[in-house]
């Protein structure tokens, strides 16, 4: 089923831990070397920086396409479905050939192709006469395709969501949230579905699916967690406010759910190790702490902010010194420190840019408005 | 985590030594989980929200609080956080010294931070630096430059940087590097384009020198991005010499082409072709404009010149990744 050669994607497997063990000092680079070379399989991957810029490059060449093909048909009579099945299949048909003859494997070529198929077919589809179940479920068909054919991580993900969209639809017949509590039936489904993928992610037989898996169960998690947030519920914008009565009956679940689900995904990661679900546990906290703070702010901004501040230094700090060893299983121990200094020394910048408010119209040396803690003449 | 199972079967096939597998086979059969990037992560959200909240607090409690009051708290933090770092402070060397404990740079960009507001607050509050309004940016400046040297912090190394941008009139945050520039102003995409070339230099000496070179990449990085978006600036607007600035953005193009194939730096390679790509869409789009031809002659060429341009881009960057990787 899997468009690609089985030893392509074993061999980027293999080289990945080949990697590891040389970084932990395990194996030489020339054993590196030696190993892959045995193991070397005819196919095209190139470096990551390189893969994006053909992945922009592709997207480029199909908007340009995309836009020739309606500028020649702009006055004539050919429906837009045929014009976006045609572009579809013929997206298609050149991811096949390039993955099947010119073996690209993960090139940003095949992924954009991948995208633009999955796009431009589903535009189609929306051309189609047919009601918005049948196309949704179409729709879906098409990105499981995708999904085993590539083996796509972002196809996956989007199976998930398309599919919850489906159900809602299956569910709601008349488009409206006729009962209060579909939120969390389909929070519930999305979290089915994270239980499902989870018992297959870590089977050998689907090894080269692995990523998809991983996509998949991020997407449920966060849906599910999306769906069921106090805050979505009530401020943003959606069918649920058009039957406000039924909806505040669910209201004292929503708030339980809002603080106990990312506290259950972070009980859960910690028992079973997961970083996804100890990162999903820790931003879900921080997203509920802000929702209680719409609603309930107790304490003035910046009285929590700086309470806050001092708990989120406090704490790494305790837990730095407390995982200095191995403790349940855990360990605080940096890593290979030079592309995370630069990262950091990038991200110290973004994040703390009140530092260097922009000039006012001043580029003479010494002459700016301030740059100083967001003060100057006009603080 | 390794795979020992496939360790053992290239070391079946005589690929690895015996030594290498016996090291293999010491590891833990279940390895701990490394929460490295989640605690940090966490401490930059604490610096963060301390330094945000104190920032809001000052400037709501400016009539009910008395300078001298805000001015003694927040210099009293600073300095707590200075002290901290110089009390734990690794041995200072012009090499790499490495961060005694976690917490340390944390402290130091916290310390940094409040440094920035009491000096902000302090012209604001007592107007000590006159109407000299550069003092503002030039002290911190010289301060972070110390600070980033002294207890070799990169994190400080950015700030310090934007500090110098600010000074001279021009902001380098990533995210507001776009944002917050008037590009539209020709002193400031000179004063842009002078400090990128300053950037780059630095970051030459300091590996030349061996002062902190391991500093190099981001005096490199800013400089790289300061010099093509000022490049890019001048083109769109120096409206009637854009072709005179298609030259001038070749110049940094061709220069980081012959340093990406001496680094090895894929990363270079994709920057270079993104941002010259869109100069030279731009040139000759307006190219086209220029020649008065009709609306719909325009499309077609510009979607023909999109693809060829694009699929000849493809071309390059594979070459080029097979290139570097023969190197």
């Amino acid at each position: 089923m899997i468009a690609y050669s089985p030893a392509s994607l074993d061999y980027g497997a293999l080289r990945a831990q080949l990697d590891e063990a040389v970084w932990r000092g395990c194996i030489s680079a020339g054993e590196r070397e030696v190993c892959l070379k045995k193991y070397k399989a005819d196919f095209y991957t190139p470096k990551l920086p390189i893969g994006i810029g053909l992945f922009v490059m592709t997207l480029v060449i199909a908007a340009a396409c995309v836009a020739l093909i309606f500028q020649f048909f702009e006055f004539s009579w050919v429906d837009n479905f045929y014009i976006f099945l045609f572009m579809g299949i013929a997206a298609y048909g050149l991811l096949e050939y390039l993955v099947g003859v010119k073996k690209h494997v993960r090139s940003g070529v095949d992924d954009a192709l991948v995208w633009i198929t999955a796009l431009l077919l589903i535009a189609a589809i929306r051309y189609t006469h047919w009601q918005a179940t049948g196309q949704t479920g179409l729709s879906l068909v098409l990105l499981a395709y995708l999904t085993l054919r590539f083996a796509n991580s972002v196809m996956a993900a989007a199976c998930l969501v398309v599919f919850l969209y489906l159900l809602l639809l299956v569910i709601l017949p008349s488009g409206y949230w006729s009962f209060g509590g579909t939120p969390f039936i389909i929070s519930g489904v999305a979290l089915s579905g994270y239980l499902l993928a989870a018992l297959f992610t870590d089977s050998p037989r689907l090894n080269h699916y692995r990523n998809c898996l991983l996509a998949f169960e991020l997407a449920s998690l966060s849906a599910a967690y999306y769906l069921i947030n106090y805050f979505i519920i009530q401020e943003v914008p959606n069918p649920l406010r058009y039957q406000p009565e039924p909806a505040k009956a669910w209201a004292w679940f929503s708030w339980i759910l809002t603080f106990c689900m990312p506290l259950a995904f972070l009980g859960a990661g910690l028992k079973k190790k997961r970083l996804m679900l100890i990162r999903l546990g820790i931003l879900g906290l921080a997203f509920a702490v802000l929702t209680l703070r719409h609603f309930h702010p107790l304490l003035p901004a910046e009285q929590a902010m700086v309470l806050w501040g001092l708990v989120l230094l406090g704490l790494p700090w305790w837990l730095m010194k407390y995982l200095f060893r191995v403790r349940h299983g855990f360990i605080y121990q940096p890593k290979d420190m030079d592309p995370a200094r630069q990262a950091g020394a990038l991200v110290a910048t973004a994040a703390f840019s009140m530092a260097t408010p922009g000039p006012e119209g001043h580029t003479s040396f010494g002459g700016g408005s301030g740059g100083g803690g967001g003060a100057g003449s006009s603080f | 985590m390794l795979e020992k199972s496939t360790f053992e079967k290239l070391y079946g096939e005589g690929l690895i030594s015996p030594e290498s597998m016996e090291k293999i086979r010491s590891l833990p059969a279940r390895e701990p989980l490394n929460l490295y990037w989640e605690i940090r992560t966490i401490l930059y959200a604490g610096v963060l929200l301390v330094t945000g909240g104190l920032g809001l607090w000052i400037y709501k409690n400016l009539e009910s609080l008395g300078h001298l009051v805000i001015l003694t708290g927040v210099a009293l933090l600073g300095l707590g956080c200075f002290v901290y770092c110089f009390l734990r402070r690794a041995p200072f060397s012009w090499g790499k010294s490495w961060s005694p404990d976690g917490l340390f740079d944390y402290l130091l960009l916290l310390g940094c931070l409040l440094f920035l507001i009491f000096i902000g607050y302090w012209q604001y509050a007592y107007h000590v630096f006159g109407d000299r309004y550069g003092l503002e940016s030039f002290i911190p400046m010289v301060v972070f430059f110390f600070c980033a040297y002294y207890f070799d912090s990169m994190g400080v190394l950015g700030l310090a940087i934007s500090n110098l941008a600010a000074w001279v009139g021009i902001t380098v945050t990533p995210n507001r590097l776009l944002k917050d520039n008037d590009f539209n102003s020709s002193t400031l995409i000179v004063t842009a384009l002078l400090l990128g070339i300053l950037l780059l230099l630095v970051g030459k000496l300091t590996q030349r020198w061996k002062i902190k070179s391991h500093f190099e990449p981001a005096y490199t990085n800013f400089g790289l991005h300061m010099t093509f978006i000022a490049s890019l600036a001048g083109l769109f607007h120096f409206d009637n010499q854009y072709g005179w600035w298609l030259l001038l953005l070749s110049i940094p193009t061709l220069y980081f082409y012959r340093e990406s194939i001496r680094n090895r730096s894929f990363y270079q390679v994709l920057v270079l072709t993104l941002y010259f790509y869109c100069g030279m869409s731009y040139a000759f789009l307006r190219l086209m404009h220029q020649l008065g031809m009709s609306i719909s002659a325009q499309i077609y060429a510009g979607c023909f010149y999109f693809i060829g341009s694009a699929i000849a881009m493809v071309y390059f960057l594979m070459d080029r990744n097979q290139k570097i990787r023969q190197l």
